[in-house]
């Protein structure tokens, strides 16, 4: 503040300045009647008044010296500057409310932040934690499936080999079995031939035992040498039978053993497929637990990040209130200096240097009122210099908020 | 993506609405008073909405309403200050803006205003 340069003064100019024109003019006459009546006493009635009138003239003179600027009484500057005084407590009461409205403002926008900036942290914090379980559980869940990829691929691998030894084993059990059908096949033949020999056999015994008949006792021994033929060609036709019954035997039997051959097979293959079904759906499970969990942490992922956004925005929001702040202690500092300009010409005045104010300390403070924007700066006015506070900060007198004046009529409104 | 065109002298405020209104997924152009607003409509600048401060050097918000009113004849105009003479907030209506907001205004309630005006958004 420029003014705040002049305040020094000598002592000597506040008496001096006391007194006026017409104060220095009196004291001069009154010398010069004192002066008339000692040198011209018989006289003094009528020349006293002429020393009268001149020592008027040179006080009048004298003063206008004394006082050069005469730009009123010295009455009129103690009033001026009493009035000014008692006003300027005012002024500062204004000052104080606006300079308390800021910090009010101030205060609760950066405790809105730091709240929020707290909010944001804590909901990093859970979100991250979420994350690392996350994480840790995809890491199981994974190392879980290359278990069991692992296992599947031992299964179909065993699987693969088992039908690969099967499939050779199968061949050479094959070939074997149809060797031996064929050999026990060859046979059949020779049975039918050996059945043929006893049918012959018999025959020739018949015959045999019919010429022995007809060479009477001379053929007796041959007769004995017949019958044991055909004894033996019976014999021969039921061993010719047997031999076609094992043959038919054998032969079933090896088609049972191949049937059963390809029924182990069968089951061997379905154990294994059993096993690989049973892994996936081994497999099928865990993707089950899996998919809910995902969409719970997605949900709680998007709920997460809204809330941050959500905080992040109304900070950002909250930074309005330095343009608030900007506003009031701009008007606070145009307030100071109309001040300092203002008390430069009330020095001036009680060094006589200059004539009153034209503008009154109270009336400055009026002015003040045009250049407000918001109604914060309105009811810090109304409270300071005690008037009506105007609505609808008037309501909210008793919490003295006067961030929550700032808005005069709906803040948001819609044409 | 909705456009919208900020216009405030203060720099903390352009810095604040427009980050909230980035985060909230509208592209956002600004300028420093009504002048600067009022040659970057007249070089062919047509946002999906206006947000202007009224008390501003060089022209004023109210002055930057009427001319913008006359290049852009349905464009929203929302004016968001902390003048609170009812005098002003009856001419800015009387000149064709959409809606008058008192700073401060929350970053989360100045998105549903938004989502209010613009069609769509």
């Amino acid at each position: 503040m420029d003014g705040d340069k002049h305040i020094p003064a000598a002592p000597w100019r506040h008496w001096f300045t006391r007194f006026t024109v017409r104060d220095m003019g009196l004291a001069a006459l009154v010398v010069c009647a004192l002066a008339a009546h000692a040198l011209w006493s018989d006289t003094v009635a009528w020349t006293s008044l002429l020393w009268m009138a001149g020592g008027t003239a040179i006080g009048v003179w004298l003063g206008g010296r004394a006082a050069p600027p005469q730009f009123g009484t010295s009455a009129r500057a103690t009033e001026v500057v009493a009035q000014d005084i008692q006003t300027l407590r005012q002024a500062f009461a204004v000052l104080k409310q606006q300079v308390d409205a800021t910090i009010q403002s101030s205060e609760g926008a950066v405790l809105s932040m730091m709240e929020r900036m707290n909010r944001v942290h804590r909901n990093a914090e859970e979100l991250r934690a979420r994350i690392i379980e996350a994480v840790r559980r995809s890491q199981s869940l994974s190392a879980e499936s290359l278990g069991r990829a692992g296992q599947h691929g031992q299964a179909v691998a065993s699987l693969a080999e088992h039908e690969a030894k099967f499939e050779a084993q199968r061949a050479q059990n094959q070939d074997r079995v149809r060797a031996v059908a064929d050999q026990v096949r060859q046979l059949t033949p020779v049975a039918s031939l050996i059945g043929e020999i006893s049918r012959q056999t018999n025959l020739l015994a018949i015959n045999a035992s019919i010429e022995a008949a007809r060479a009477g006792r001379e053929g007796a021994g041959f007769k004995v040498v017949a019958a044991e033929v055909r004894r033996l060609s019976t014999q021969t036709s039921e061993a010719a039978r047997q031999i076609t019954e094992g043959i038919a035997l054998a032969a079933s039997a090896i088609d049972d053993e191949m049937t059963s051959a390809r029924a182990m097979h069968g089951d061997s293959a379905a154990h294994q497929l059993g096993e690989i079904a049973r892994h996936i759906q081994s497999m099928s499970d865990t993707l089950g637990d899996v998919v809910p969990y995902l969409g719970e942490l997605s949900t709680h992922m998007d709920s997460g990040m809204a809330v941050v956004t959500e905080d992040i925005i109304n900070t950002l929001g909250d930074m309005q209130f330095q343009d608030i702040n900007r506003q009031l202690l701009e008007q606070i500092n145009s307030a100071l200096s109309s001040l300092s300009d203002h008390f430069s010409q009330i020095y001036q005045l009680i060094d006589g240097q200059a004539p009153p104010p034209p503008v009154m300390l109270e009336e400055l403070l009026s002015r003040w009122t045009e250049n407000y924007v918001m109604h914060s700066q309105r009811v810090a006015h109304a409270r300071a210099i005690g008037a009506e506070v105007p609505e609808p900060a008037k309501q909210d007198e008793s919490a003295n908020n006067l961030t929550l004046a700032t808005a005069y009529g709906p803040r948001v409104e819609f044409f | 993506m909705k456009s919208v065109f900020l216009v405030d002298d203060s720099a903390t405020m352009l810095m604040s609405l427009k980050g909230t209104l980035e985060i909230s997924g509208f592209k956002v152009e600004t300028a420093p008073d009504g002048e600067a607003a009022l040659g970057k409509l007249k070089a062919g600048l047509r946002p999906d909405l206006i947000i202007t401060d009224i008390n501003m050097p060089k022209l004023d918000g109210i002055g930057l309403i009427r001319e913008a009113r006359k290049l852009l004849r349905f464009t929203p105009i929302l004016a968001l200050t902390t003048e609170s003479q009812q005098a002003k907030r009856e001419e800015a209506k009387k000149i064709g803006a959409t809606g008058w907001l008192v700073k401060p205004v929350g970053g989360a309630d100045l998105v549903k205003v938004i989502k209010q005006v613009i069609p769509g958004a």
